[in-house]
């Protein structure tokens, strides 16, 4: 039984989001950072989504089931997931500070590559997104809500 | 929270109990019906017993499927609050799912009450 619609989606897309806001938390966290696990300065970190299908149509796919109207229906729908969080490789400022414990001979630091203004863009973004996604879920609820009431009034 | 919890617990229990009865009572009725009515054939009567039966399970398995989406509300609520889990927005998700699917039972048991009640009042 699936009263709402597209709750799995939209479950799948607030996570989504939850991760990337996650991401930009730690690349703003990280922006003085001149020394990572490597050694190096902190590299900020960017996250892709990938389409996948959700369980629904894997079950209709699984059992090769294609008949029916609610499975073809469903038998396209797909939803989101976090495909990977990969390291930006641009190389980051250089600043001249000797007193540094991570600067090298010539007394020159290198800075992480991650620019603020960059990241409040993508936060903006991010939370944009998941207040979308939020308005989906409650359309949703609306929708499966009025639909019961037409039982209710006669 | 838990408090909460219990109580709707507690009225679906109330309102499980009530649906079964309601279609116990009907089963009831309709049988009567076929045996005090116009003397039908045992064909006819074993016809509608499997289709009444096959209603039961029906409705056993929407009171069982609300039943395990409560199950799930309960326990993904119970994980963000012991910080197990982190994702709020899947819990009250699935707690709204568990809210509209609980009030479509309870608007086939008021449909189904209301049959039984038209039935009865035939009788007058």
């Amino acid at each position: 039984m699936n009263i709402i619609p597209s709750l799995q989606t939209t479950g799948d897309a607030l996570n989504a989001e939850r991760i990337r806001m996650d991401v930009i938390a730690q690349n703003i966290a990280n922006a003085q950072t001149t020394r990572d696990v490597n050694g190096k300065a902190y590299q900020r970190k960017v996250v892709s989504f990938e389409a996948v299908m959700n369980d629904a149509t894997k079950a209709a796919r699984g059992s090769g089931n294609g008949g029916g109207d609610n499975n073809e229906s469903q038998a396209n729908l797909k939803t989101v997931r976090v495909s990977g969080v990969t390291a930006d490789t641009s190389p980051g400022e250089r600043v001249y500070n000797p007193a540094s414990p991570d600067a090298d001979k010539t007394g020159y630091v290198e800075m992480p590559n991650v620019k603020m203004a960059q990241e409040m863009v993508d936060l903006i973004t991010s939370s944009r997104a998941y207040e979308a996604n939020l308005t989906v879920a409650k359309n949703g609820k609306a929708m499966a809500d009025s639909a019961l009431r037409m039982a209710r009034d006669q | 929270m838990t408090a909460t919890i219990d109580a709707m617990q507690a009225t679906q229990a109330i309102q499980s109990t009530d649906l079964m009865d309601a279609v116990r009572q009907m089963t009831q009725t309709e049988q009567a019906m076929t045996a005090g009515g116009v003397g039908a054939s045992g064909g006819t009567s074993s016809v509608s017993q499997t289709e009444e039966s096959s209603f039961g399970d029906m409705l056993s398995g929407l009171i069982k499927s609300v039943n395990d989406k409560n199950n799930v509300a309960q326990v993904e609520a119970q994980k963000v609050m012991t910080g197990e889990s982190t994702s709020i927005h899947q819990a009250v998700l699935s707690m709204r799912e568990a809210q509209s699917s609980f009030t479509m039972m309870a608007e086939v048991r008021n449909k189904l009450v209301s049959a039984y009640q038209e039935l009865m009042r035939m009788n007058a």
